[in-house]
């Protein structure tokens, strides 16, 4: 069988930003390309971008615990502090 | 009426008509009045309620006359922002075109609450659009148009629940109640200068109320005092089994009438990049608090606390309003970057909302420990006062100014007060907030009731409001 080659040089953890502006673009475009007219093209890629940075604080922010590989964490909203 | 109820706490209106100097219908027709005369000018009206409102008082009056009173808020008119749902054929507009013919056959169990504790409901008011959530970014982003401060008709009443802040500060309403996701009591509370209470997340049900972000919204109450804000808080606080995010823990609001010295925490950024009018406010409030507080500056922990709050009201947002967005609805709003607010939200990854979901948690387990060891943490409200109609905005709640304490205390849901804390040159209102650990609402109430008995900026109206109509 013959060994798999990745696929480029870009991963997860090593993000090309303007890649992904252009590729959450193309989403939502597909979701809502008969509502957008051509004048909020640019203000709509401007939110993405926000939003992209917002995504990039909480992608690098660090948790203090490692990934709980054990079922510990339930993400659903509790009394955190009783 | 031989005692005018204008501007007048709700223990003293409470009081005549406990006496019976004032009667509920007496006391309703003079609050329809204003509202009806006054509310257009101010853009802080959706719906007055003559006919509801006239029902409820002559119950309310034949009750008080046979000897039925059910306590302080028995008789007393308030508002209620539009997005809480009213039945009755009463109009529930969400603050927005596309929902101006929207009627309920149920009442938001806030509604509910006050209604049963003899309160009348004298108006729906005026709220921005979808309470805020597709991204506004100016103050004409209402069906009713920007409402405006009691202070300056040509400055923005601020948002979301911008009917409820300046109906209070104008006169129109002795309480009323708003809503708040990020910023949408306190905001307003701030530009109308009045006081404004949000309540810890799952102490208020929200049955009945527009969802903006399921794990964010509260609902709480805007007074002309942080006192008034604890009675009404009072009457509707409580488990909800229609609201499962309600907690059980009971809450009576008691007056500290110990005098005893208060511990307060101001965060060491809290006033950053904010107007230096606003600033020197704020300076002049700590020499007050002072008098019966000890006051040490603190840092939190480093979090990315905005992004996290933002992220997770965007995904939430998105997700509730996906049929409304999808179906072209947002067309029809008013301000133009509402129309396409909703559709960028897609682009927020399901492993984003998560970690900001972690992140929160460990948020609330990490900063408990530091704000235990005080009553409360202040800190200006808005870096700015109130904004030019025209104006247009970054944000809507700091303006340029990072929002530490807003994003921090709504995604962990802790309660916060804004009291008045004096004026810019312009006489435009700014405030002081405090923010309390989960539950803790009576720690925030009291240290505010003391402020407002050291000072006297909550009992400033504007003078042209003081003459009877």
């Amino acid at each position: 069988m013959a060994t798999s080659q990745v696929r480029g040089k870009t991963t997860m953890t090593k993000y090309n930003h303007e890649r992904e502006k252009e590729i959450m673009w193309d989403l939502v475009d597909l979701h809502f390309n008969n509502l957008i007219s051509d004048d909020q093209v640019e203000k709509i890629k401007e939110s993405i971008a926000g939003i992209l940075t917002d995504a990039n604080e909480i992608r690098t922010a660090k948790l203090d615990d490692s990934f709980p590989l054990l079922n510990s964490y339930q993400p659903f909203r509790g009394d955190a502090n009783e | 009426m031989n005692k005018s109820p204008l501007f007048k706490n709700i223990r003293s209106i409470a009081k005549e008509i406990a006496n019976k100097n004032i009667s509920p219908i007496e006391i309703t027709k003079y609050y329809l009045t204003r509202l009806n005369e006054l509310g257009p000018d101010y853009n802080s009206v959706v719906t007055v309620t003559d006919e509801l409102a006239l029902k409820q008082a002559e119950v309310a009056e034949k009750e008080i006359m046979s000897g039925l009173y059910r306590g302080t808020l028995h008789g007393i008119p308030f508002g209620a922002k539009d997005l809480l749902a009213t039945d009755g054929g009463i109009p529930t507009t969400w603050g927005a075109e596309p929902f101006r013919h929207q009627t309920f056959n149920y009442n938001a169990t806030v509604i509910d609450k006050l209604c049963s504790s003899g309160a009348i409901l004298v108006s729906k008011l005026a709220m921005i659009e979808l309470a805020g959530g597709m991204g506004y970014r100016q103050p004409n982003a209402s069906l009713t148009g920007p409402c405006k401060s009691p202070w300056d008709k040509n400055t923005w009443a601020g948002g979301s629940s911008s009917g409820s802040g300046s109906a209070v500060g104008t006169g129109l309403v002795p309480f009323a109640i708003g809503s708040e996701t990020w910023g949408s009591i306190l905001s307003p509370a701030n530009n109308c200068g009045v006081s404004g209470l949000r309540p810890t997340f799952g102490r208020v049900s929200r049955y009945g109320a527009m969802a903006l972000s399921w794990s964010l919204d509260k609902i709480g109450p805007l007074c002309l005092s942080a006192d008034d804000c604890g009675i009404v808080l009072n009457q509707i606080a409580g488990p909800d089994p229609k609201d499962p995010s309600t907690s059980d823990k009971p809450y009576e609001y008691s007056v500290d009438t110990k005098q005893r010295k208060f511990k307060l925490a101001v965060l060491a950024s809290a006033s950053t990049n904010i107007d230096e009018e606003v600033a020197d406010n704020f300076e002049k409030s700590l020499d007050a608090l002072s008098q019966f507080c000890e006051i040490e500056e603190i840092n939190f922990p480093e979090y990315p606390y905005e992004a996290i709050t933002r992220t997770i009201m965007l995904a939430e947002s998105g997700t509730i309003f996906e049929e409304f967005s999808s179906s072209g609805s947002a067309t029809q709003l008013t301000a133009p970057e509402d129309k396409y607010g909703p559709y960028a939200r897609t682009a927020v990854l399901a492993k984003d909302y998560l970690k900001a979901l972690r992140l929160r948690d460990e948020i609330s387990q990490k900063i408990d420990p530091i704000i235990a060891k005080y009553d409360a943490v202040c800190g200006p409200t808005r870096g700015t006062p109130a904004s030019n109609l025209e104006d247009e905005f970054r944000g809507a709640i700091r303006g340029n100014a990072k929002d530490t304490l807003g994003a921090l205390g709504n995604s962990v849901g802790l309660p916060a007060i804004s009291v008045p804390n004096g004026f810019t040159k312009a006489n435009l209102p700014t405030g002081i907030q405090f923010i309390g650990r989960v539950y803790a609402e009576n720690s925030i109430l009291n240290i505010a009731n003391r402020f407002q008995q050291q000072t006297d900026w909550h009992l400033n109206h504007p003078p042209e409001l003081l003459e009877e109509i």
